[in-house]
This record gives structure tokens, C-alpha cells and sequence, in this order.
């Protein structure tokens, strides 16, 4: 039997200043070790559902289990983030000021102690991405390809059993953006990770195990 | 890395701003220190200068608010004199005039026969005999500022003096001091049979119940006079009570121009770091972390300036110490207490200073945070 990571039972996202329904009753279940796209089109709900899936938004209705447990704390969800979520973003949203290796220590505070434990180890990350001459390098010193890796890294800091990336590839050209889905997949096949990936690409939301697509905050298919 | 490296990070990436905040913050506590240093160093320098003396007790007028501008009938010495436990008692005439070099001196006239001549210590020259109705007692700093030597003269309110001694007092302000005899400086400030407080001696001024005896006794027979123990005279007196308060009023300002420096500043780089806040937040930052990382930027530009002022604050008391016009009236009141103010109020303008901004920067909503530009 499939072990569950996520689970969305009804939610519900309205934002009241806007009038706008973003999520309609979604239901939604992801297992361990999966490669889940979410595709849809601008504007569909997408990343909010990301979002919620994360604990970064708030369902206006509707329950989140992660690992089966309920989640409705500020607390929970932050440790969850910390510890079971990693996350890349379209944006690579690196922090200007950190090298390569800082970077990807960040998330480790709070949660590895030991400093050259946190070196070690994020140093080993940046290797894995193919990295390992860029350590020291600044976010404006890499390419886009390169930073994107390195989000990648800082998002495997802690070993998170669930990886949400929401258009990761949005920045880049078709042959980076090969090699980013490419890592990501091995990611997911190598360290069994599960693998939700939010697109508006269909070629790519195929490469996934299974393919759900949003439209207008409903659940049309998946 | 180290946590504390995040935070020094984010003021070094604004450099200038990190140091016209940390500046602002040194002016503030230099200006602390140097008003606190000062309203202490005049109440130390008046104390030392009676405790050197060995007075134990001061008899003061209770209607004059300033003790240069009382006026108490000097034949009350002898009343004073006859209360039991009292030893010995000088009535003491005091004013404060400048000098033909622009110098403040203290004038001081003592009674030919008071116990607060036995107190002088001399460098060169001698004591006026009781005859020597125009002869003077100069403190050292007079006598280095104004070049004086035994055997000359000094012009003092259109009268010439001659300076028949060189005291060289361990106080400060005895050292800014020109003393007379009581019935020449009595004249000469047209003041006559007049003195401005009595200095008391007291039999046994170490046993509390019996000085408390004495002081019950002398204000029954003499209540138009307040009697206060030397080591409180500081506290009581109506004049510096009005300084400390102003000095303390002042430094307030400066603290709060500090706090909002921080305040300001913290906020700029909150707002301008509005998405990597959001960041943190999706990394998984819990808030309090957020929260220390800000409070501890305004800990640091605290410290900084803290660290500069404290040495600003004393370069410039030692530099006022040395200006003619003040030299004398007080001593450097710098203590291991006012490091210890300085160190709270380090704490005191980082906390309070970053706590708002630390605060805007928790309750940023993660979503709209990673959103912003």
C-alpha cells in the first residue's frame, strides 16, 4: 500500500478583497515517492494550491493532513517546512547577500547545530547538483541555470520527504531547462523524494507519474 | 556560517546607512556621558571638598534656594558651638567671580580662628597671618592658569590682593579656590557679619544614633537652619536637584533621537527586504528567528555606537576638564555604575529600537512577501 505524504480534503480559497475564488473544493492525496505535476493555465490556482500544500497560505475551508496528521498550527506548519519541505521557486528567490554554499546552509539553522556539520553537508548538496566549483560564488556570479541548481540544493537541505517547485523551469531556455528536469527526476527516482511540480508546459507536466490540471480552481483531471 | 553572521551581513550590505545610524547613536551616548559625568563631577568635586576638610555636618539657611545668594548672621557659630555633641563650628562666606583672565574662581572667607585654616595644605608661601587683612590663600589651578606666584598680586573686584600662599588641596574645586580671611571678603562683598552656611565638627560623627541626636537638637534650637551630613548634601541640595533633572531631561532627547535612528533604519531594511523575509519564512524560519536576526542588527548598531560614544564621551570630558572656565568645578564622575547605564541603555535603544520593524517583519504574510519587488 501507498504511503500518503499530502492530503487535501474540500479546499476552499477565496480571497474576499478581490472576490475571487481561487480554490473550489479540491481533493487531493499524494504518495510518497511520486512525480506529480500540477498544470494549468495563468491565473487557474496552481500555486495557491502549492501554497496550501505548504502551509505558506491559509485554506479558507477545507483540511491538510501531512504524514496523515492534521495540520492547522503556525507552529506545525513551520516545522514541517523546516524539516519535511523543500521548495524551489521560478524566481530562484536566492538570498543576494549569501555565496552558493550560504545559501544552502540557511535552512539548516535551527535544525543541524553543529556549523561545520551544516558546511559539510550543504557542501555535499552543491556537489550532487553539480556545483562543486561554485561554492563560493554569489547569486549574481552564476548563471540562471546555476542558481536554479543551487535552489535546488538549499531545497534537499534537511533531507525533506516532499519537494514542491512551482515552474521551476519558468526562467530558463529549453536546454537548461532540460537539465533542471532531469536533476529534479533523479532526485525523485534516486532519493525516492516525492515530487510535486506545478507547470503551465503540458511536454513537460507529461514526464511526471501523474498529471493533474486546475482550471479555475477546480480539479478538472487528474 | 554563523547565525550572527546573517544579521552583520544585512548592515554591511547598507554600509553608509549602518554608519551614520551607528553615529547618531554615538552622539547620543557621548552626550550622555559626557551631562552625566559633569552634573556627577560637580556634586563629587563639592563633596571632596568638604569631606577633605573633615566637616561632618553643614548648617544651611532653609529659606535660600541657592547657597551662594543666603546670608545667615555669623554669630549664630556660637549657638551652634554650645549644642552638646557638636566640637567645633566655622561659618563659611562664599561666592563665585571671574578674574581678569576670564578664569571662574571660588572666593571663600574663613574666621581668623577656624579650624578650616588647620585643613590647608601649602605648596609654597604661608598662611595670612591675622593681621593680613589683604592677604589671599590661591589654589594651584589659579596659580598654573593665571601664572601667579607667592608674593604677587591679584586683582580681585577692583581690589588688590597679595597672594601670601599656594594651597594645593586634594579636592578639585578647593584647588579653584581664593580663600580670605571672613571679615575681608565680608567687605569686599559687601556682605558684612554675613557668612553663607556653617561647616560642623562633630564629637563622635560615626555613631548614627548619637549624630542623629545632635541634629534633632540643633534643629530645635536653631530651625531657621538646615543641618545636613556632609555625604548627603549632594542629594539634598535644591540647585543640583534642578541640574541632575536637566542633565537627565537632555540625555533623554538625545536617547530617543537615537531610538528612532534605529527605528528608521531597521524599518528601511525591513521594507526593502520584504520578499527575502518571505524567504525565510518559506525556508522554514520560524518567527522568533526572524525576530532575533532584526533585533540583534539593532543590537549591534547599538553597540557600535555605545562603544564610540563611551570613548567620544570621554575624550570630550577630559577636553572640557581642561578648558580654563572649567577647570576646578567638577571631577570626571565616570564609574563602573555609569558603564553599566551606558550598557542598559545599549540594550535598552537596540531592543526597543528594532522591536517594532522586527515586528512588521513577522507579520508579513509569506505569500505576498515572495510576491513583492
Amino acid at each position: 500500500m501507498k504511503k500518503e505524504i499530502v492530503s487535501l480534503k474540500n479546499i476552499c480559497r477565496s480571497f474576499e478583497t478581490q472576490q475571487v475564488q481561487a480554490l473550489n473544493d479540491i481533493s487531493l492525496t499524494i504518495y510518497q515517492g511520486e512525480f506529480l505535476t500540477i498544470i494549468g493555465p495563468s491565473g487557474s490556482g496552481k500555486t495557491t494550491l502549492l501554497n496550501i500544500m505548504s502551509g505558506m497560505d491559509k485554506p479558507s475551508k477545507g483540511e491538510v493532513f501531512f504524514n496523515n496528521d492534521k495540520i492547522d498550527s503556525y507552529a506545525h506548519w513551520v516545522k514541517i517546512r523546516s524539516k519535511r519541505i523543500g521548495f524551489v521557486f521560478q524566481q530562484f528567490n536566492l538570498l543576494p547577500t549569501f555565496t552558493a554554499i550560504e545559501n544552502v546552509e540557511v535552512p539548516m539553522f535551527g535544525i543541524i547545530k553543529d556549523r561545520e556539520r551544516r558546511r559539510l553537508d550543504a557542501s555535499e548538496l552543491l556537489h550532487q547538483v553539480g556545483l562543486k566549483e561554485r561554492l563560493n560564488h554569489f547569486p549574481n556570479q552564476l548563471s540562471a541555470g546555476e542558481r536554479q541548481r543551487v535552489a535546488i540544493a538549499r531545497s534537499l537541505a534537511n533531507s525533506p520527504d516532499l519537494i514542491l517547485a512551482d515552474e521551476p523551469t519558468g526562467n530558463l531556455d529549453s536546454q537548461i531547462s532540460h537539465s533542471i528536469l532531469n536533476l529534479l527526476r533523479d532526485i525523485n527516482l534516486k532519493k525516492n523524494r516525492t515530487l510535486v511540480m506545478v507547470t503551465h508546459n503540458h511536454e513537460i507536466a507529461e514526464l511526471a507519474d501523474r498529471v493533474i490540471t486546475i482550471l479555475d480552481g477546480q480539479l478538472v483531471k487528474g | 556560517m554563523v547565525f550572527i553572521s546573517i544579521p552583520l551581513r544585512n548592515l554591511k550590505r547598507r554600509l553608509l546607512r549602518t554608519i551614520l545610524t551607528s553615529f547618531g547613536i554615538t552622539i547620543a551616548i557621548s552626550s550622555f556621558i559626557v551631562l552625566v559625568s559633569m552634573s556627577r563631577g560637580v556634586e563629587k568635586a563639592w563633596v571632596n571638598s568638604l569631606l577633605e576638610r573633615g566637616v561632618h555636618m553643614l548648617a544651611l539657611s532653609r529659606e535660600a534656594v541657592e547657597m551662594l545668594t543666603a546670608a545667615i548672621d555669623e554669630n549664630l557659630a556660637m549657638d551652634i558651638k554650645n549644642i552638646d555633641g557638636v566640637n567645633d563650628v566655622s561659618g563659611e562666606l562664599v561666592n563665585l567671580v571671574k578674574l581678569e583672565n576670564d578664569f571662574h574662581a571660588l572666593l571663600r572667607g574663613w574666621p581668623k580662628d577656624s579650624f578650616l585654616w588647620d585643613t590647608v595644605h601649602l605648596k609654597a608661601g604661608d598662611i595670612p597671618g591675622p593681621m593680613e587683612s589683604h592677604k589671599i590663600l590661591i589654589g594651584e589651578t589659579i596659580s598654573e592658569i593665571s601664572d601667579i606666584k607667592v608674593g604677587d598680586t591679584l586683582k580681585i573686584r577692583n581690589e588688590f590682593f597679595i597672594v601670601s600662599g599656594i594651597n594645593v588641596p586634594a579636592g578639585t574645586m578647593n584647588n579653584s579656590a581664593i580663600i580670605f580671611h571672613l571679615d575681608t571678603l565680608q567687605k569686599l562683598m559687601e556682605k558684612e557679619r554675613k557668612v553663607n552656611e556653617f561647616h560642623l565638627k562633630l564629637d563622635h560623627p560615626d555613631n548614627q544614633e548619637e549624630v542623629q541626636r545632635v541634629q534633632e537638637r540643633l534643629n530645635q534650637s536653631l530651625p531657621n537652619l538646615a543641618f545636613i551630613m556632609t555625604k548627603e548634601i549632594a542629594e539634598k541640595n535644591d540647585i543640583l536637584k534642578i541640574f541632575r533633572n536637566v542633565t537627565w531631561a537632555t540625555s533623554l532627547v538625545a536617547m530617543f533621537m537615537a531610538l528612532f535612528f534605529i527605528l528608521n533604519t531597521l524599518l528601511m531594511s525591513v521594507s526593502e527586504r520584504t520578499k527575502e523575509i518571505g524567504i525565510l519564512n518559506a525556508l522554514g524560519w520560524h518567527q522568533n528567528r526572524i525576530l532575533l536576526m532584526i533585533v540583534i542588527e539593532g543590537i549591534i548598531m547599538a553597540s557600535i555606537g555605545a562603544i564610540l560614544g563611551s570613548i567620544l564621551g570621554m575624550f570630550s570630558l577630559f577636553w572640557l576638564l581642561e578648558l580654563p572656565k572649567l577647570r576646578g568645578f567638577f571631577e570626571p564622575g565616570v564609574s563602573v555604575m555609569m558603564y553599566l547605564e551606558v550598557f542598559l541603555i545599549t540594550l535598552f535603544l537596540g531592543i526597543f529600537g528594532s522591536f517594532y520593524p522586527a515586528f512588521r517583519a513577522i507579520r508579513l504574510n509569506p505569500v505576498d512577501s515572495l510576491k513583492y519587488e
